[in-house]
């Protein structure tokens, strides 16, 4: 089985939704003759034509729109906008138009757009090519979240997202572009948008996404040195929340730490610790602890004390055992 | 009201001790805790002091006298009549080993599995009446599951919370028999003395007393003991740790006790019987053995009972425990333990019969599996080779959790151990 | 930009400008025309009933509406803003649906999802209206990059107004057309009111932003049905035929401009001596009494059920929706008493 990184896996995604179904269309800033600035649609306009994957202007409010036009007349676009930090033109268009063709038209027009977008930080690159906007997507009825981890759920949760017939916004995490490496099938294949058992472990759970997965793993090693053995929680599809998995989890062990590079401040571990509050209170051993990013703008110097790394993970699963 | 102020046992075996200096004079006024003499005994060098206030009236014997213990050493003259005796010096008999100072948060060095760091050493936090009950939300489902009203639980965790392990400790409690004068909760009744008859007084089980009182009615309400007995022939010991101490103080280096002997002996067996070295886990119901010996010692103070803990006992020499004992046990018995010195035990060593008795039945350190009681050394007749000769005789009495040992494999360690300190030369041999 | 005009401002057609339509074809433009203006007067009772909460007349911009959708074929697709829902009705939408929608009762195809000015009709390719303004103008752009992708003739048409034309995504929205060519027409519908547009707009002629998108333009006089009608139809056939959109700046009647749409078109019919007024009289009457009829059936048809609330979110309600829709019942049943919805 070929290893692939996160871009090739992107790629090899919409490489087959293009070939696989002529409704599909590929298209965005630097997207067509360019192949992305990420290199994430390389080779596509090549081989699948200008008619299907192509360039538009800088204007995230026409990339969305232009979209939402062609998912309601019945195709599959899928738009790139190019990072999650400059998305916010197109939110009156994602929230007020996207989300809700659906619901307003009493299912008359499903709008089925895919917006793949980079997100989160840890590149260098300050706060506006850093951002995690998750919360506020998910904070949107009618909007799909997801969040791959990896090269492996990026393709399978990417072909997903095109064959779903409601709005996703596809949160990928460019930290991990390169580094993050798996074995991937050449073929098409989905994954369901559910939470997964990374890791299994009798004494805390961690519940986290994205980049933050891997600092996860690292910190139940370092835990695990130290006899407290650590389940991870991968959470891949924010909205719509597989809370089984999680709860199940916690249930367990009774203890969470969950983790997210965005903002601490109504961050999405918040919806995270409410509902776990909710329906598995009876099961804490320990009070849910998040580890998140700070109520700051991302920072560009000191980036590296700004994210959740392993280290922060270990000590606040310590402080749940040590409770 | 004269108070005789008696030699304490301070336990390990020692039977006498040696005046080196009186910190008092015939005459003085005494306040409590101020030190009264320096006593040198075959461990360490002690300062003891009163346990009343009041005002010197005798001073039994000059610097350099050997005094046993138990025997008078001061009198005093108390102020003011009948004073509620607060912390009693510990004359009675010892038989029970005591729980750790509270003082000390015994966190795990590493978190055990599943109940985590479940397996503290701390002694029942008292909780006043009206004082919130501390408990997690799991803990709160598991009394609710077991029928149980939070408030009449002891909590052993930090700030008194109550842990799971302690709901069903005092669950299971609850469902042993009820020992002989042991309380179970249940109200005290009592046919009230009709007047004439007889004076009584009650005194408030408050601090050390109510935690000892706890840990004890803890350890024996959720274990199952049983005891066991066996008489050892100490004489080649004897002779053997005269030599050394002989040796030993003309080196310029303190005596040891036979305690060093003893711990070693029990590890040397425990290498056959590694469940008498042990914790037993009951939440998760799994005994936890432990691969390291850290041997507590009961040990008598001025304010209670405590546990001293010996680190590490199989890495030190005998020299090196005899001197850590020395070390451990004066910084507990002068208030000043670190949290090293209280916990961490895996096994306990009492002594017992300093002042009496031929055995007893301890009650284990809750949540070890197995305590040793070791009696008083004399001389008895025993026969040998069909005739009656002089030994120096000592009887071993352990108590063990027959939940994880067995009577059988109780008295495979004890004649192990016993095999070892009869024969000290096969003792050292085996190190 | 002189404003392209068919006919006099009596109605009259100028000098050999005569549009020349069947007289039939001329009346049903009328009946449209004359339906719109009975429903705007039905909207202003139910909303001063309480009975709606918005309503937009089309009063003046009938010629906007009507015109343009004769031009157009059923499988063009219809961008509207708040004003011109009545399209809808126009392309065969059943009547009492729409009614149902605009009352938001029972029946209707939205569960009453959206107020009554936002109208859905995917059987007639009217796309579902919005409040924020101007969105739709990117759509048409998007859904007419569809089209031509997928290499039909098709073409979208979006009417926006002044509010739509100084916002953001009408500027994208015209970009984007130019950029790709798309088969779409702009349709640009004054105010009626000079100063009022000027003062969001500024001075000048709305038609000649087009040129900088490189997007062709016409102004029409947007009282003259018959010259709106002219504009679109060659806009349209500019955009079948892969020429890109159009910008058509429509100059509303009323206040100030040409009068009433109406009142002219039913001049240009007494030139073909086709009694307009009394025409206008029996079919306001007749559509009158069957709106009014359906309006009081469809309010005894009461509220949709509450559980309508949670559907459509999603293709598939989700786990939350799924336990929030039972909370919310569970809730309704202790509490409501004998009151089901």
């Amino acid at each position: 089985m070929p290893v692939m990184n996160i871009i090739q896996a992107v790629n090899s995604a919409l490489d087959h939704a293009l070939g696989a179904d002529e409704d599909v269309f590929v298209f965005g800033e630097d997207v067509g003759r360019f192949g992305g600035v990420f290199r994430a649609t390389d080779g596509l306009q090549a081989k699948h034509g200008e008619n299907r994957v192509f360039d538009t202007p800088l204007s995230e409010a026409g990339i969305v729109g232009t979209a939402i036009g062609m998912a309601i007349y019945g195709l599959k676009p899928v738009p790139e906008i190019q990072f999650s930090d400059f998305i916010y033109p197109a939110f009156d268009q994602i929230v007020n138009e996207m989300a809700k063709f659906r619901y307003r038209s009493g299912g008359q027009y499903p709008c089925g757009v895919t917006i793949r977008t980079p997100f989160g930080g840890g590149i260098r690159g300050g706060h506006y090519h850093s951002q995690s906007p998750e919360a506020y997507f998910a904070h949107t009825a009618g909007l799909k979240v997801i969040v791959p981890s990896d090269p492996y759920t990026a393709k399978g949760l990417l072909l997903t997202a095109i064959n779903d017939p409601d709005p996703v916004i596809f949160l990928e995490p460019k930290r991990i572009y390169r580094a993050a490496r798996a074995e991937v099938p050449d073929e098409a294949y989905t994954l369901p948008f559910a939470a997964a058992v990374d890791r299994e472990g009798e004494h805390v759970t961690i519940v986290t996404y994205g980049a933050a997965l891997h600092e996860a793993r690292e910190a139940a090693d370092l835990l695990a040195k130290n006899d407290i053995s650590a389940e991870i929680i991968d959470v891949r599809s924010l909205v719509p929340l597989d809370d089984e998995t999680i709860l199940a989890s916690v249930r367990k062990t009774g203890r969470v730490v969950v983790v997210h590079e965005a903002a601490r401040t109504c961050g999405y571990g918040a919806e995270i610790a409410a509902i776990i509050a909710e329906k598995a209170l009876m099961h804490l051993e320990a009070p849910i602890v998040r580890v998140t990013g700070y109520d700051t703008p991302f920072p560009y110097t000191l980036e590296q004390q700004y994210l959740p790394d392993a280290l922060k993970i270990f000590e606040a699963c310590e402080t749940t055992v040590d409770f | 009201m004269a108070f005789e102020f008696k030699l304490p046992d301070i336990g390990e075996g020692v039977v006498e001790g040696e005046i080196v200096s009186w910190k008092v004079a015939l005459g003085d006024d005494v306040a409590e805790d101020q030190p009264l003499v320096e006593v040198m005994t075959d461990k360490a060098t002690v300062e003891i002091p009163s346990p009343r206030a009041g005002k010197v009236t005798a001073l039994n014997g000059a610097e350099g006298d050997v005094v046993e213990v138990g025997a008078v050493l001061v009198v005093l003259e108390e102020e003011g009549g009948a004073q509620a005796p607060k912390a009693a010096p510990k004359a009675e008999a010892k038989e029970a080993p005591a729980p750790e100072a509270a003082a000390a948060p015994a966190a795990a060095p590493t978190p055990a599995p599943k109940a985590a760091p479940a397996v503290k050493h701390t002694a029942p936090t008292a909780r006043k009446p009206g004082d919130k009950v501390l408990a997690t939300p799991a803990t709160r489902r598991v009394s609710r599951e077991l029928g149980i009203e939070l408030s009449d639980v002891p909590g052993t965790g930090p700030s008194g919370r109550i842990t799971k392990a302690d709901v069903i400790a005092f669950s299971e409690g609850r469902r042993s028999p009820v020992a002989s004068g042991g309380g179970t909760g249940m109200p005290f009744t009592h046919t009230p003395v009709p007047p004439g008859s007889g004076e009584e007084h009650r005194v408030k089980v408050r601090g050390l007393r109510r935690k000892i009182s706890e840990a004890m009615t803890r350890s024996s309400m959720s274990i199952p003991h049983f005891s066991y007995v066996d008489e050892v022939d100490m004489t080649e010991l004897v002779t053997m740790r005269k030599r050394v101490n002989q040796s030993l103080v003309a080196r310029g280096d303190s005596k040891v006790s036979y305690l060093p002997f003893i711990m070693k002996a029990c590890w040397i067996a425990f290498d056959d019987h590694p469940e008498v070295n042990a914790l037993y886990d009951a939440t998760t119901e799994e005994v936890v053995y432990k691969h390291y010996f850290n041997c507590g010692l009961a040990t008598d103070t001025p304010a209670g009972l405590y546990v001293s803990v010996i680190r590490d006992v199989p890495n030190k020499s005998i020299v090196q425990l005899g001197q850590d004992i020395r070390d451990v046990t004066g910084r507990v018995r002068a208030g000043k333990a670190t949290r090293e010195d209280l916990s961490d035990g895996t096994f306990t060593i009492t002594s017992i019969g300093n002042i009496g008795g031929l055995f007893a039945t301890p009650i284990i350190n809750y949540p070890e599996v197995a305590i040793l009681g070791v009696n008083k050394i004399e001389q008895r007749p025993v026969v040998r080779n069909g005739e009656v000769v002089v030994r120096y005789m000592t009887n071993l009495s352990p108590s063990f959790d027959h939940r994880v040992v067995d009577g059988a494999n109780a008295a495979r360690w004890v004649n192990r151990v016993k095999e070892l300190l009869e024969n000290p030369g096969l003792l050292m041999a085996t190190l | 930009m002189t404003p392209l005009s068919i006919l006099s401002p009596s109605g009259a057609p100028k000098a050999d400008a005569d549009p020349a339509w069947s007289s039939e074809r001329v009346c049903s433009l009328h009946r449209a025309m004359v339906r719109s203006r009975v429903l705007d007067s039905v909207m202003g009772d139910l909303q001063r009933r309480g009975l709606i909460s918005l309503f937009v007349p089309a009063k003046g911009h009938e010629a906007h509406i009507y015109g343009a959708l004769l031009a157009l074929k059923q499988s063009d697709w219809l961008f509207a803003d708040v004003r011109q829902g009545a399209a809808a009705l126009y392309r065969g939408f059943e009547l009492r649906g729409w009614l149902a929608q605009l009352l938001g009762t029972r029946s209707a195809a939205h569960a009453g999802h959206a107020h009554s000015t936002e109208f859905t009709a995917r059987a007639v390719n009217f796309v579902s209206v919005s409040s924020p303004v101007g969105t739709q103008i990117i759509h048409a752009s998007g859904t007419a990059q569809g089209m031509k992708a997928k290499g039909t003739d098709d073409c979208s048409f979006v009417w926006f107004g002044p509010a739509a034309a100084a916002a953001g995504d009408c500027h994208v929205g015209l970009n984007f057309a130019g950029v790709y060519k798309v088969p779409t027409v702009f349709y640009y519908c004054s105010s009626g009111d000079p100063a009022a547009d000027e003062a969001r707009l500024g001075p000048g002629e709305f038609a000649d932003r087009a040129e900088g998108y490189g997007i062709r333009a016409v102004r029409v006089d947007g009282s003259d049905v018959f010259a709106v009608y002219a504009a679109v139809a060659k806009a349209v056939k500019h955009a079948r035929s892969g020429e890109g959109p159009t910008l058509i700046e429509g100059i509303t009647g009323g206040l100030s401009g040409n009068g009433d749409p109406l009142t002219r078109l039913e001049g240009y019919m007494a030139s073909r001596d086709l009694d307009g007024p009394a025409l206008r009289q029996s079919i306001a009457a007749v559509f009158d009494a069957e709106v009014r009829g359906l309006i009081e059936e469809l309010l005894g048809e009461g509220s949709p059920d509450t559980s309508t609330l949670f559907d459509d979110v999603f293709s598939q309600p989700t786990p939350q929706l799924i336990e929030q829709r039972a909370g919310l019942e569970t809730h309704r049943r202790r509490f409501a008493g004998g009151v089901i919805d």
